[in-house]
């Protein structure tokens, strides 16, 4: 074959390839003119298929402890609503992708799920960074998140599609600081580890100390690290009264609390809430003996906390882990599903919903959220472990 | 002082356990000639393998361990058995080989994350009770002081394997000349896949001991390779010993870095620290 006909061939190629796709683009564009048309026609019925509402949050790696159960608690929430007849007859239909913690995956797994699956509905993220990812996307298609945990103070007001019914940390960093100041701790040492989450919290308390005249020493570190010796004795060197441990992760609570304790420093625990709710004062006591804390309130005497907890142990036959959020986890379901049934399923009304939304009676106590989509009823209780066993103490 | 003695107890300890897989790297590197990323894998193998006998069966520390060192040389020797050997058969280039090495690593390591999940484990029992000693002010634990000594101990025992025995000889012979070494009758094929094993036996120790000192995972693998090649390149590549050396400065650089600078920059500063040696002194402190 010589060039020449080489050439030509490539050529009639090239012109078979653009008319066919100009004949498929053509075509294309003549059925979505038809598809408007029919939906003009149709859209007087009521949607009859299920609402699908989406959950990304870390089923995979160290935070999976979290996202896992998680997953589990909606499962069941929505077998609930559906079993009593669903939002107006329609099913609720649960969708999970990996967030895995991080704001990257999050992305990729919201995009997936706006754009393919077309869920417009979120009890999502769970971990701050996954939040902080979707937001853009979630008020770029006007779709309503929800999130049951992500607590990190900058998400308050960022969209007006998004919502939680879990408190912003700046209030438990507001109960750490008050604790500190009730035990005259005017020296305290911080130690976040580089997330979303847990830096904004050790930041949020370094600052609020900072404010009572303490003199706070601060140093963070990223979640790969597993050797801290030397962070935390440059933290010892200042010789601090209290070291708040600031963590998304128990992996990284374990390890730094047990370098704490090979270094025979004797200093005042203070844990994220992550790490107060977490096995880690049930199975390693010794590492956290003494420590204080705040976790999101959990009232043990209600009624609907203690149906919501038989159940749960009926369908998998373990106690719920991490109370805390399993609590706004089975509301957040709830909620959205109320929202929907009263105000149609409309995103825009959905919000406005949630927004007007007077004291929703739910498992984690009267719920209502402020214009800026933070949770504004219930809040944190100051906490010490004594023995292995967590107590809530006064202020 | 005190500061000062802890940060080098600290850059000794972690100066020990990369010491520790810069000598199993150095070691097949030198016979097998290519670098060998999978040997960050036999490092976690180990690990998970005391996790697995010790913590989840709840056997005998000892028997976990010697059964973590165990499966260490024996994934080294199958991976040269299976994967390398043939690849050297067919004359594959340091670059191929190395290519290869990282899809085993890969590979292994998602294998223990099957197994084992991607989650982080500490590999000290619950009633693991200890007091830390303290020396010139500064705090040391005695798994720190086993480390330490073990890093000398083997490297000790490597030194007069490879001097004294009649296959250590042959050992070094190959990572002379190989060619020569075929010539004199050493059966190199054979002698490279038992260095894997021994290396992969050095390296699973090294794996045990950072699942003892700081806990391990999966991924903890890529973390102690990269170290334990960057301690190599620093000592130097032309004999066994050196990257003990580059270890040490590797510790020290990274302790002291991460005093005066800042723990979030640690990689930064590592890293940096390879660069430099890369672009000034290629060759290493030492070169033969």
């Amino acid at each position: 074959m010589d060039t020449m006909t080489k050439a030509l061939l490539g050529l009639i190629a090239l012109v078979l390839v653009l008319w066919g796709g100009y004949t498929l683009l053509d075509e294309r564009v003549e059925e979505d003119d038809d598809h408007e048309e029919t939906e003009e026609v149709v859209v007087e019925a009521p949607p009859t298929g299920p609402i699908k509402i989406g959950f990304v949050g870390p089923l995979t790696g160290d935070a999976a402890a979290y996202g896992v159960p998680g997953q589990k608690i909606f499962d069941l929430a929505a077998e609930e609503i559906n079993a009593a007849g669903g939002i107006n007859g329609r099913m609720i239909e649960m969708v999970y992708e990996d967030g895995k913690c991080t704001g990257k995956d999050a992305a990729n797994a919201m995009q997936k799920l706006v754009n393919v699956d077309g869920v417009r509905y979120f009890v999502s993220g769970f971990c701050s960074g996954e939040s902080l990812a979707m937001v853009p996307i979630a008020t770029q298609n006007k779709v309503v998140m929800l999130s049951p945990a992500s607590s990190s103070p900058e998400l308050t007001g960022i969209s007006p599609y998004f919502f939680r019914n879990y408190p912003s940390d700046a209030d438990q960093s507001r109960v750490l600081a008050e604790l500190s100041a009730k035990n005259e701790w005017t020296n305290v040492a911080v130690i976040s580890e580089k997330t979303d989450y847990a830096q904004a919290l050790g930041d949020a308390y370094a600052t609020a100390m900072e404010k009572q005249g303490a003199t706070v020493t601060a140093d963070s570190f990223t979640t790969d690290s597993r050797d801290l010796r030397t962070p935390l004795t440059k933290l010892k060197v200042a010789e601090p009264q209290a070291i708040f441990v600031s963590t998304q992760t128990d992996a990284s609570a374990e390890t730094i609390l047990t370098q704490i304790k090979d270094m025979a420093w004797d200093v005042q625990l203070i844990l994220a809430e992550t790490t107060m709710g977490s096995t880690l004062p049930s199975e390693k006591p010794e590492l956290v003996e003494g420590a204080v804390g705040a976790q999101f309130h959990v009232d043990e005497d209600s009624e609907a906390l203690q149906a919501f907890v038989t159940s749960y142990k009926e369908k998998y036959e373990e106690d719920v882990p991490f109370l805390a959020y399993g609590q706004t986890e089975y509301d957040a379901v709830y909620i959205l599903a109320q929202a929907i049934r009263e105000a149609g399923d409309d995103t825009d009304a959905v919000a406005q919903y949630l927004r007007d939304l007077e004291n929703y009676d739910g498992v984690s106590g009267p719920t209502a959220f402020a214009e800026t989509g933070d949770r504004s009823v219930g809040g944190f209780t100051p906490q010490m472990i004594t023995n292995g066993v967590i107590e809530n103490i006064e202020l | 002082m005190t500061i000062f003695t802890q940060l080098l107890i600290n850059s000794i300890t972690v100066g020990a356990v990369y010491g520790l897989v810069a000598l199993g790297f150095n070691l097949t590197l030198r016979s097998a000639r290519f670098f060998n990323l999978a040997h960050g894998t036999y490092c976690v193998i180990g690990g998970y393998g005391v996790y697995w006998i010790s913590i989840l069966l709840g056997l005998p520390i000892w028997l976990g361990v010697l059964f973590g060192i165990a499966a260490g040389a024996i994934i080294a020797y199958l991976s040269d058995i299976l994967i390398f050997k043939p690849m050297r058969k067919q004359n594959a280039t340091p670059m191929t080989l190395l290519v290869a090495s990282i899809g085993l690593f890969t590979a292994l390591q998602a294998i223990i994350a099957i197994f084992f999940s991607s989650q982080f484990q500490s590999l000290r029992p619950h009633n693991w009770n200890y007091d830390s000693y303290t020396i010139l002010g500064a705090t040391i634990t005695p798994i720190q002081i086993l480390i330490v000594l073990t890093t000398l101990i083997t490297a000790a025992g490597l030194y007069a394997f490879l001097t004294y025995t009649t296959f250590g000889k042959a050992i070094k012979a190959i990572s002379d000349d190989i060619d020569v070494a075929r010539i004199v009758g050493i059966n190199a094929d054979k002698t490279i896949s038992i260095v894997f094993a021994i290396g992969g036996a050095i390296a699973a120790v090294a794996g045990i001991f950072t699942g003892f000192d700081t806990g391990i995972m999966p991924i903890s693998g890529l973390m102690l390779v990269l170290a334990g090649i960057t301690s190599a390149l620093i000592g130097g590549l032309g004999n066994y010993w050196s990257g003990l050396i580059g270890a040490l400065i590797f510790g020290i650089v990274e302790n002291f870095g991460v005093w005066f600078i800042g723990s979030e920059w640690r990689p930064t500063i590592v890293f940096s620290l390879l660069i430099v040696f890369l672009v000034f002194r290629p060759q290493g402190l030492f070169t033969q």
